[in-house]
């Protein structure tokens, strides 16, 4: 007879390894990296320059520039660039974080010949054509809008402002205010200042024939000039301007948006990998103290996460939570409780088991695909951190132990010390 | 394309099992698919699926807790409700797949019931309303349009429920009713996909599933939506910065080919910059800042939507004259656009195929759609459309006689 009151044996959990990748030149001194990896014949292409929201005359124009790259070249307009994509089972996107402007090229392999040449096409021949960017901003304006309703986007705005101060990069939310000043020779002059392959690297991640690939990216980007790196030092280097206590952003909706944290640490901190396990029992996983307490027990919210940011520069600690207007006395009061608790009582074997194993366990399928690993593999080369060195995490999370989880909680976490913004209406 | 392929086989109890064979990492998905939505609740207990959803995961018969568990072995798990079906699936290493098999089949068995975790998961079901669709610019719109556009069909409700009073209202009495009356091994399908050995797939689901009795089904026939006749409007205000106008319109069954082919009309009009409504409404007459369209996927005769909001200075008459001429555009699709809209969804259906999950689901779907093949033919038939085809359906389904419009304005919402 099954006794179904007995789980089944638990085995061993082994992280998988991050992959390896190989590194060469082009002709001309532009650095590739090169990761093979996944079952299905798909390849993203990254074209990735040290450029970003650390590095611009105003917020907006890291990120207006590289969504003008796609909007016309030399050769084509924004609808031919968009309809060859289409046809060929193609994708480009951009992201732009604080040091680092992102290109990306999602293809099927069997057409990255014909669509890596647009890739490069839109770096080095866009023509910035000033119809669309002007429709762009209208466009904007209209979603700034409508964002500027929404509980969550005040409360983000207002979190950031008050953490890191006015003109901090990693405190900006880019607003009506910046849309408004945004001109298109800002643009121009970013391109040429920042996006060329003086300034970049390029990685290939997915399933492909490395001899082939290799005449193709000397093709298109071994004859690249490259100008000298423009340099700098990131805006994000500044100190940050912090406010604490309470601060309201008014909205009249039945529900309030909170955002409770306080000051964390940078990326390089030898304890930021233990304390991404401090906060994921606290508040960072579905398991984790905060959604049993807040959500499951009292039923003030449809969820709540903390999160252990940890920048280049500087990092922060964060609660977010959507309550009923009538919860959100309660539901920061219980936030401040379950950080006070987890100072003083630490925590026991078995949930710090749990949590690893967790944290452990959903690895693999956190590098499952080649889309995932290109991701991986951009940010370990932008932000000079070793595919070793993001390893090293599975060995920290397997040797804590609740000690040094307390120890840690109590070094960092400052229940006494928040900035609490909340987006709402004190009483509906 | 490679096929997706997959053995499978039935329990005595009725269970339909799939596995599928995927060893690139050490990772196992099982996604057990219960055939029940919205559309099966009664009209006075709308929600009532979803709501359920949320107790699934409050403890079963035998093990107090569903989470723990299954994170103690490295695993995560999720579930989604929808008009048809109710979906619940997990990922974790390979080695640990039979936590999943004890997790599952205790909960397929019977759920712990207890006043106290239905009062909570209300209360969360409530709060997750409210920030979804209440306390969102434009939020309930849908929950507006469904009503307007089905008069008979329960799709005129949505799945998270037609009005809070009615989650409010839930008894424990009406769970373990439902419960019993559609969560059964004779009513899912149950996916293991990934780093398994498929003989040892059949020993544990024999093993954890094989003794759950098959349980008489609370299925009813579903009214069936007359043919609408003639134009429908309703106008709503609220908190928002802008007018938007957001439209409905009758498409064919999931299982008609039909189907498909409304389907990738969304595509042409929407989908991404090269789109007819972006070209057409958002750049050359600038009436929008961006429409888009949408294909709700269900199984019944439902619906595709379009839906965008009205460009400062212009009129609601110019938005609706722009999306007219859109129609007009589409009627006059050429091969080479048809062509170029099939080689994106080509390759939108190989990415999909990197996460083991997402094959999962779709063999979990395609055989609760009444054909597993479907996982592997579903991409042929979008190739296989024709441009007649294309221009008949344009011309049959975004006819203003099949068609519900909302008019959301801005202004004080009128007292109900």
């Amino acid at each position: 007879m099954l006794d179904r009151t007995l789980a089944p044996e638990g085995k061993p959990l082994h992280n998988t390894a991050l992959p390896s990748y190989h590194s060469l030149t082009l002709s001309n001194g532009l650095p590739v990296y090169l990761l093979p990896h996944g079952t299905v014949d798909v390849v993203e292409a990254q074209l990735v320059f040290r450029a970003g929201k650390g590095f611009q005359p105003q917020p907006g124009v890291a990120r207006y520039t590289a969504r003008n790259l796609s909007e016309g070249t030399a050769r084509r307009s924004s609808l031919e660039i968009a309809q060859l994509l289409d046809g060929y089972g193609a994708w480009l996107s951009n992201e732009v974080d604080e040091s680092s402007i992102a290109l990306k090229l999602a293809t099927t392999t069997r057409n990255l010949p014909h669509t890596l040449p647009l890739l490069r096409e839109i770096l080095t021949e866009p023509s910035f054509p000033e119809d669309e960017f002007v429709k762009m901003k209208h466009r904007s304006a209209q979603r700034l809008a409508t964002d500027a309703r929404k509980t969550s986007w005040l409360a983000k705005r207002l979190f950031g402002r008050l953490m890191y101060g006015d003109s901090h990069p990693y405190g900006v939310t880019f607003g009506m205010e910046h849309l408004e000043t945004l001109e298109l020779e800002m643009l121009r002059e970013y391109h040429r200042r920042y996006l060329h392959a003086g300034n970049a690297f390029l990685t290939v991640t997915g399933r492909y024939d490395e001899q082939p690939l290799l005449r193709l990216l000397e093709a298109e980007f071994g004859q690249l000039d490259r100008p000298a790196a423009p340099g700098g030092e990131s805006a994000a280097a500044q100190a940050p301007a912090r406010q604490t206590g309470r601060h309201w952003a008014p909205h009249e909706g039945m529900q309030a948006s909170l955002r409770l944290g306080h000051a964390g640490m940078p990326r390089q901190h030898p304890d930021y990998y233990a304390m991404t396990v401090v906060n994921t029992i606290l508040g960072g996983y579905f398991g984790s103290r905060l959604m049993k307490n807040i959500r499951e027990e009292k039923g003030y919210t449809y969820g709540i996460y903390s999160a252990w940011m940890s920048m280049h520069h500087d990092g922060y600690f964060m609660v977010q939570t959507d309550v009923g207007t009538a919860y959100i006395e309660p539901a920061i009061a219980e936030v401040r409780r379950e950080m006070q608790h987890l100072i003083e009582a630490g925590v026991g074997t078995e949930e710090l088991q749990l949590v690893k194993n967790y944290l452990i366990g959903r690895s693999v399928g956190q590098r499952e695909t080649a889309f995932q690993m290109s991701d991986v593999l951009r940010y370990s080369l932008a932000y000079g951190l070793p595919f070793e060195e993001l390893d090293r995490r599975f060995d920290v999370i397997r040797e804590i132990q609740p000690a040094e989880v307390q120890r840690l909680a109590q070094e960092w976490l400052r229940p006494d010390g928040l900035l609490e913004v909340v987006a709402g209406s004190p009483q509906a | 394309m490679p096929a997706i392929e997959y053995h499978s086989f039935v329990l005595d109890n009725g269970l339909k099992v799939v596995v599928h064979e995927d060893h690139s990492v050490p990772k196992a998905v099982m996604n057990l698919l219960y055939k029940v939505g919205s559309k099966d609740e009664e009209p006075h207990r709308t929600g009532f699926a979803h709501l359920f959803e949320h107790l699934m995961f409050e403890g079963s018969r035998h093990i107090p807790s569903y989470d723990t568990p299954l994170q103690r072995v490295g695993g995560e798990n999720n579930a989604f409700t929808t008009a048809d079906i109710t979906n619940y699936y997990l990922s974790l290493p390979s080695n640990q797949i039979e936590t999943a098999f004890w997790l599952e089949s205790d909960r397929m068995l019977e759920l712990a019931f207890s006043e106290e975790k239905l009062a909570v998961q209300k209360s969360v079901v409530i709060e997750e309303y409210k920030q979804r669709y209440l306390n969102q610019p434009y939020g309930d719109a849908y929950i507006h349009l469904r009503g307007l556009h089905f008069q008979q069909h329960p799709y005129q409700w949505p799945t998270i429920g037609k009005e809070i009073s009615h989650i409010e209202s839930a008894t424990l009495d009406e769970v373990r009713d439902f419960f019993f009356g559609y969560y059964a091994p004779n009513n899912a399908v149950l996916v293991l996909a990934g780093d398994v050995d498929p003989q040892h797939m059949r020993a544990l689901a024999e093993k954890w599933f094989g003794s759950i009795p098959a349980r008489t089904l609370k299925k009813h026939p579903l009214p069936q939506e007359p043919v609408q006749q003639a134009a429908r409007s309703m106008t709503v205000h609220g908190a928002v910065p802008f007018p938007a106008v957001y439209k409905m319109y009758h498409i064919p069954a999931h299982t008609e080919r039909g189907y498909y082919v409304a389907d990738i009309l969304t595509d042409l009009l929407s989908n991404g910059k090269s789109s007819i409504l972006h070209q057409h409404m958002v750049l050359d007459r600038q009436v929008s800042p961006g429409v888009s369209a949408f294909s709700w996927g269900m199984y019944d005769p439902g619906i595709i939507s379009i839906d965008g909001q009205v460009s400062e200075g212009h009129s609601i008459e110019a938005y609706e004259a722009a999306l007219q001429e859109s129609f007009e555009q589409l009627l006059a699709l050429t091969g080479p656009e048809l062509d170029r809209i099939k080689g994106k969804l080509e390759a939108m259906f190989i990415m999909q195929q990197t996460t083991i999950l997402n094959k999962a689901m779709n063999l979990a779907m395609s055989d609760s759609l009444g054909d597993i093949e479907l996982a592997n033919t579903t991409p042929e038939i979008y190739q296989s459309i024709t441009l007649d085809e294309v221009r008949d359906m344009a011309s049959r389904i975004l006819a203003p006689h099949n068609c519900s419009t909302l008019y959301y304005l801005p202004g004080e919402p009128a007292q109900a």
